[in-house]
């Protein structure tokens, strides 16, 4: 199966002098994959998304959309690929109404959704319909985020990068949008950027780990315990655990 | 902590108790937050644990006295003998910070960024401490030190450090000023599974000489820091106890909910950690 999207030895550097960000990283996602991108803050996996989107260039290095350069790809599938980045408060255009700014998910040049359109993508994401007249400052974190997300998806994009999309929601709302991206991947290939494993691995068929700009394991979810990579098995014991009777693991609240 | 401690804590005097606390809207009345109790003791840890918008925000504003002037609180907090409710603006003032101490989520918008990290530890300790510039800066580097970050960092401006070192400025901030109770709201959600990690391992050290008051979204977060549990819903307190018993067997339903959607969230992980096992 050839890749949907291609990345080649990625290079990114900042600042002057140059201070690497990410160093000779490839990938390649399979059309219709879910793919996990893990590290800690400022490991660079946000970089490596604005490449793959198109919105910065890399240094060096080669991205192919089905066997084409990212601009010639986004010229010919408008509204073709999309993300959802971590902080919704900025991702939003604050005078806006919540139908509005899922109206601008719509391709330009597509007829204006109605209604019923909107509803419909608010159903989706789990948003009642009495909010679409709201303004973002008038809706919770989660909201506002969901809103985001619905439009994210308004184009039927069929790449759509997530960063962080949930890491600011609360448990019950992250289950169901992890649930509902869980659905939409069937229809398009995702990259999912987190931090946090335990989403990664509800989500996702392989799970690419970033240290310090450089890829130090790409591993397919059923290796993820086998792993010697130092770095991996740190943040795997990092990850707290709600520890119950049902999965006795011999944790003591005194262990901190 | 062992059972003698255990018992020596509870049975200290409350350090802070709140008594029927409501917040409601002051142009229509509606309530936010209604008829809410809890008490904080030495060495004790309580986590509030909720979906958003259940009024867990409202509620520690209410007990600091930090309402915005658009919400009323009604209720008493009862604080270093007096009613943070209906104290006057100045004293209650005085009592925050120095006495009850606040974590906020959002490390980043909590600095001013026009100053360094050292600016706002003088001017905190100066002001609810009394102390002059050397002493105070002997006293950041202490905390600073405690919570793992080198003296340097009091020379850097807010953007020039990560959100996780933010995060632990601020509790060196917050622990500097010596405050007997502190209300940590979402201390860790905006962090990185190793920071959270870090930070909730901090947070469990100070828990020991002080009342912490934990908030979070985060069954596992709470599970690990918290001795007694207080579940909120639509402004309410549907279930509280000791958080073992709570997690163990769950009354309200909407603590089972809480439960069950962690658990399924953290399913797959656990799963693959114990086949591997």
């Amino acid at each position: 199966m050839t890749a949907f999207l291609e990345a080649r030895g990625l290079c990114k550097s900042y600042g002057r002098p140059p201070r690497p960000v990410l160093r000779d990283i490839s990938l390649s996602l399979p059309r219709g994959s879910v793919w996990g991108l893990l590290g800690e803050s400022g490991s660079g996996k946000s970089t490596l998304a604005r490449l793959l989107l198109g919105l910065e260039r890399p240094d060096a290095g080669q991205i192919l959309l089905e066997g084409m350069p990212i601009r010639r790809w986004r010229a010919r599938h408008p509204g073709g690929m999309s993300v959802v980045f971590q902080d919704y408060v900025t991702s939003v255009p604050p005078r806006a109404s919540v139908a509005a700014i899922i109206a601008e998910g719509f391709p330009p040049g597509a007829p204006r959704p109605d209604s019923a359109a909107i509803h419909a993508l608010m159903d989706r994401v789990a948003l009642p319909r009495f909010l679409s007249c709201r303004l973002p400052h008038e809706l919770s974190g989660g909201q506002l985020q969901r809103v985001c997300i619905a439009r994210a998806i308004a184009a039927r994009p069929s790449l759509l990068v997530l960063d962080e999309p949930v890491s600011s929601l609360d448990i019950a709302v992250q289950a169901r949008i992890l649930e509902l991206l869980h659905e939409l991947a069937k229809e398009m290939t995702c990259l999912f950027i987190t931090h946090d494993i335990q989403a990664a691995v509800h989500l996702c068929e392989q799970l690419v780990f970033l240290h310090q700009g450089q890829c130090i394991a790409s591993l397919p979810r059923k290796e993820l315990f086998r792993t010697d990579n130092p770095h991996v098995r740190d943040l795997l014991a990092c990850t707290l655990v709600l520890e119950t009777a049902t999965n006795p693991t011999g944790y003591r609240n005194e262990s901190f | 902590m062992t059972d003698e401690t255990l018992k020596r804590n509870a049975e200290a005097a409350p350090l802070l108790e709140a008594r029927r606390v409501g917040v409601r809207v002051r142009a229509t009345g509606e309530a936010l937050v209604a008829d809410v109790s809890l008490t904080l003791r030495r060495g004790r840890c309580l986590g509030i644990v909720g979906d958003s918008g259940s009024g867990k925000t409202l509620l520690c504003r209410s007990l600091l006295g930090l309402l915005p002037s658009t919400l009323t609180a009604e209720g008493h907090v009862l604080f270093d003998g007096m009613d943070m409710l209906c104290a006057e603006p100045a004293e209650a003032r005085r009592r925050r910070g120095a006495g009850l101490g606040l974590l906020l989520q959002q490390a980043m918008t909590a600095f001013d960024p026009l100053r360094t990290i050292e600016a706002h530890f003088l001017e905190s300790l100066r002001e609810k401490c009394g102390l002059a510039a050397a002493e105070a800066r002997r006293k950041a580097e202490e905390y600073l030190k405690q919570t793992g970050l080198a003296a340097d960092v009091l020379r850097a401006w807010p953007h020039q450090l990560s959100g996780g070192m933010l995060q632990r400025c601020m509790i060196a901030l917050t622990l500097s000023l010596e405050p007997s109770v502190v209300v940590a709201d979402e201390p860790t959600t905006a962090q990185d599974a190793c920071n959270q990690f870090k930070i909730v391992r901090l947070l469990a050290g100070l828990r020991q000489e002080r009342a912490l008051l934990i908030v979070s979204h985060d069954l596992a977060v709470v599970q690990a820091l918290a001795d007694e549990l207080l579940i909120m819903h639509e402004g309410r307190c549907v279930e509280s106890g000791p958080t073992a018993a709570v997690l163990a067997a769950p009354k309200h339903a909407c603590t089972r909910r809480l439960l069950a959607t962690r658990q399924a969230l953290s399913r797959p992980f656990l799963q693959l950690r114990e086949a591997r096992a």
